[in-house]
């Protein structure tokens, strides 16, 4: 994959839930290129959470063509397409990132128990995989972080955010998809965890795809979305 | 972290529901090869109550039972062996001992069988066992007797005491042999076999007993002392059954042709394993009721677990959306849920084996004591592995189905379910 190549590439993509002829998504052309930072936005119900689905490889388009990497992912087998996601995408969600029954280590270092890529990557960057998890969790908390030993459980939500937010980064994804992460932060740990959130970000090289109904956010970013203009579901007559 | 220890970490988070999995498993696990150990050593101990004996001789009748009046002293014979052809029998050629049996009278509902010494010297049980006395010795006079273990433990007799022997083998029968007590001479040691639920006396005690009774009563004032008793003439004039050992088993075959068209007499021989075999097979129903009970008993158990799972299912979506998200591929996630059935029915087969030997051990001197059976502690048999196999296998293939049904939900809620 060269480099001017854009990261994600959607063309005449459209995608509709099993036995409903509507659809949720119709989008013409969508790029998003290598480095950015992207605001989407849009309401709820407008088809954010299913085109993240998608550019994860989760759920399949019926029609059109969806590249991430280069690759073109509606071609790629399941198995190929779980490949693709733990090698090259980190993702953050609203709340209940964690798995409550591991330690905060844990947690951060989960994705490099799926993916080789970015297990060799964190050990390339940090000499080993705990390192790793050990340098971004200290940059998220600063000085009074956490023992990473702890449970996720005893964590407040906004800590909850930034050990999901470095599980994301582990690695050096290629892209960090993050949906709503701030929607259940108070503002000053929201202004936080935005910094650190770019900071880290950039430090990895990773493009960031954030999704937010929070039009607040939005100035912080360069590149903006809004779902009302690219997704233009219309009603199809069979 | 590998699957089994994320499975194992997921488990111990729900440690409530996973222990009574377990326990449930293990119950049966315990309660299948526990029914197959106690079948198994049944059998071998019912395979044990004789041995060494290479035929079984009584009046014509079936040859189940023959051997249950005549070993298991179980039920009546319907026709005696006259002494005549007992004698002509026993003058055969090749025949290397013979031990008579003479039943129809008991002691407090435990049966007493006449013999004579040949029993103490050539009756095997077990492995070969002779019989052995605990206290005192065989019989020497008329009117000793030597009893069981069994009895003597029930009745609480020791060597030196009294009995009374009763005519038929009801324990409410009123027509006492009060005349004629017998002394108890010698105590046997335990054998698990009928054997313990007997009082044996010589041929002549029971003839001795038997004098001034006609058809079965006693004719009245007819005075035959103990005194007059030792005097008189006490040659039977017939017996219940024999047992028979040859000088060669080759003869067997030869002898029970000879016996079975035995032209005076219509008598019976049979091979007592063919007739043990014969009559467990009749029990086989039993056995078999007894292990698909406790089949039931297992299926039952993974059914559990298998409601477990998919009941939990539910409030793990998010648990499985987030590893989905996080790199997990639908194969990890069958994966997880399949390792996870796989731990829980191991578990139980290991807690099972726990509880079955541990209860084993503590059991086994109590059942030896009080049954005189004998149930080794050995090592599961193939029998048992196969059982154990056929176990862990259900549960893996009982995975598969909260899997699919897991791998169905995260492609339903993609990586962002909010529930």
């Amino acid at each position: 994959m060269s480099t001017n190549q854009p990261l994600i590439e959607l063309s005449d993509l459209r995608f509709s839930w099993q036995g409903q002829t509507e659809a949720v998504l119709d989008i013409r052309q969508l790029h998003i290129n290598r480095g950015e930072h992207v605001f989407i936005q849009g309401a709820s119900g407008s088809g954010k959470s299913t085109l993240l689905n998608i550019i994860g490889g989760i759920l399949t388009a019926q029609t059109g063509i969806v590249r991430v990497l280069g690759e073109d992912i509606s071609r790629l087998s399941p198995t190929q397409c779980d490949r693709l996601r733990a090698d090259h995408i980190g993702f953050i969600f609203q709340q209940f990132n964690l798995i409550p029954y591991l330690s905060i280590l844990e947690n951060v270092i989960l994705p490099c128990r799926f993916s080789k890529i970015r297990s060799d990557k964190s050990v390339q960057r940090s000499g080993s995989v705990e390192d790793e998890a050990r340098y971004l969790l200290s940059h998220l908390y600063g000085d009074k972080g956490p023992d990473i030993h702890q449970k996720v459980t005893d964590l407040s939500v906004g800590q909850q955010q930034r050990v999901a937010a470095a599980r994301a980064l582990m690695g050096q994804p290629e892209l960090v998809i993050a949906d709503e992460p701030t929607s259940s932060l108070d503002f000053d740990t929201r202004q936080v965890f935005m910094d650190l959130l770019f900071n880290e970000v950039d430090s990895s090289d990773s493009t960031l795809l954030f999704v937010s109904h929070d039009p607040t956010l939005k100035e912080l970013f360069h590149n903006h979305i809004d779902m009302k203009s690219i997704n233009t579901p219309q009603e199809t007559c069979a | 972290m590998n699957l089994a220890l994320l499975a194992y970490r997921s488990l111990v988070n729900r440690r409530s529901t996973a222990i009574l999995t377990v326990v449930s498993i293990a119950i049966s696990v315990t309660l299948l090869l526990g029914v197959e150990k106690i079948r198994i050593n049944a059998r071998d101990s019912f395979a044990n109550t004789i041995s060494g004996t290479d035929l079984i001789v009584g009046g014509r009748s079936g040859s189940v039972q023959l051997l249950l009046y005549s070993i298991f002293r179980i039920g009546n014979a319907t026709n005696n062996i006259s002494w005549e052809s007992y004698q002509a029998i026993t003058s055969k050629p090749g025949i290397k001992w013979t031990i008579p049996i003479s039943l129809g009278d008991s002691h407090r509902g435990y049966r007493v069988m006449g013999t004579n010494q040949d029993y103490f010297e050539y009756y095997r049980h077990g492995n070969k066992r002779k019989l052995e006395l605990a206290a005192g010795e065989t019989f020497k006079d008329y009117f000793d007797v030597v009893i069981g273990a069994e009895v003597a433990d029930a009745l609480n007799y020791q060597v030196g005491e009294d009995v009374i022997v009763t005519h038929g083998i009801s324990s409410s029968s009123i027509t006492d042999h009060k005349d004629k007590p017998f002394h108890v001479s010698g105590i046997l040691k335990p054998t698990g076999t009928p054997v313990d639920r007997t009082l044996h006396i010589s041929l002549e005690g029971i003839e001795a007993m038997h004098l001034g009774w006609q058809n079965g009563v006693p004719i009245p004032n007819a005075n035959t002392s103990v005194k007059r008793a030792r005097k008189s003439q006490l040659q039977p004039k017939s017996i219940t059954a024999f047992l028979l050992g040859l000088e060669n088993k080759i003869t067997a075959f030869k002898l029970q042709r000879f016996i079975n068209e035995y032209p005076n007499e219509s008598l019976l021989a049979i091979f007592p394993g063919v007739a043990l075999h014969e009559l467990w097979g009749l029990m086989s129903i039993a056995e078999k009721a007894l292990l698909a009970i406790s089949s039931f008993v297992v299926v039952a158990a993974l059914i559990g677990m298998l409601a477990v799972s998919l009941a939990g299912l539910n409030e793990r979506r998010r648990e499985i959306a987030i590893l989905r998200s996080v790199g997990a591929g639908y194969r990890h996630i069958i994966g997880l849920l399949v390792v996870e059935s796989s731990l829980l029915t191991m578990a139980g087969i290991m807690t099972g084996l726990i509880l079955l030997y541990s209860g084993l051990i503590l059991a086994q001197p109590l059942i030896e004591s009080s049954y005189g059976l004998h149930i080794p502690v050995t090592l599961p048999g193939l029998r048992e592995l196969g059982m154990l196999s056929i176990l862990a296998a259900a549960g893996i293939l009982v995975g598969l189905i909260p899997a699919y049904r897991a791998y169905r939900n995260s492609l339903l809620d993609g990586m962002s379910s909010k529930t």
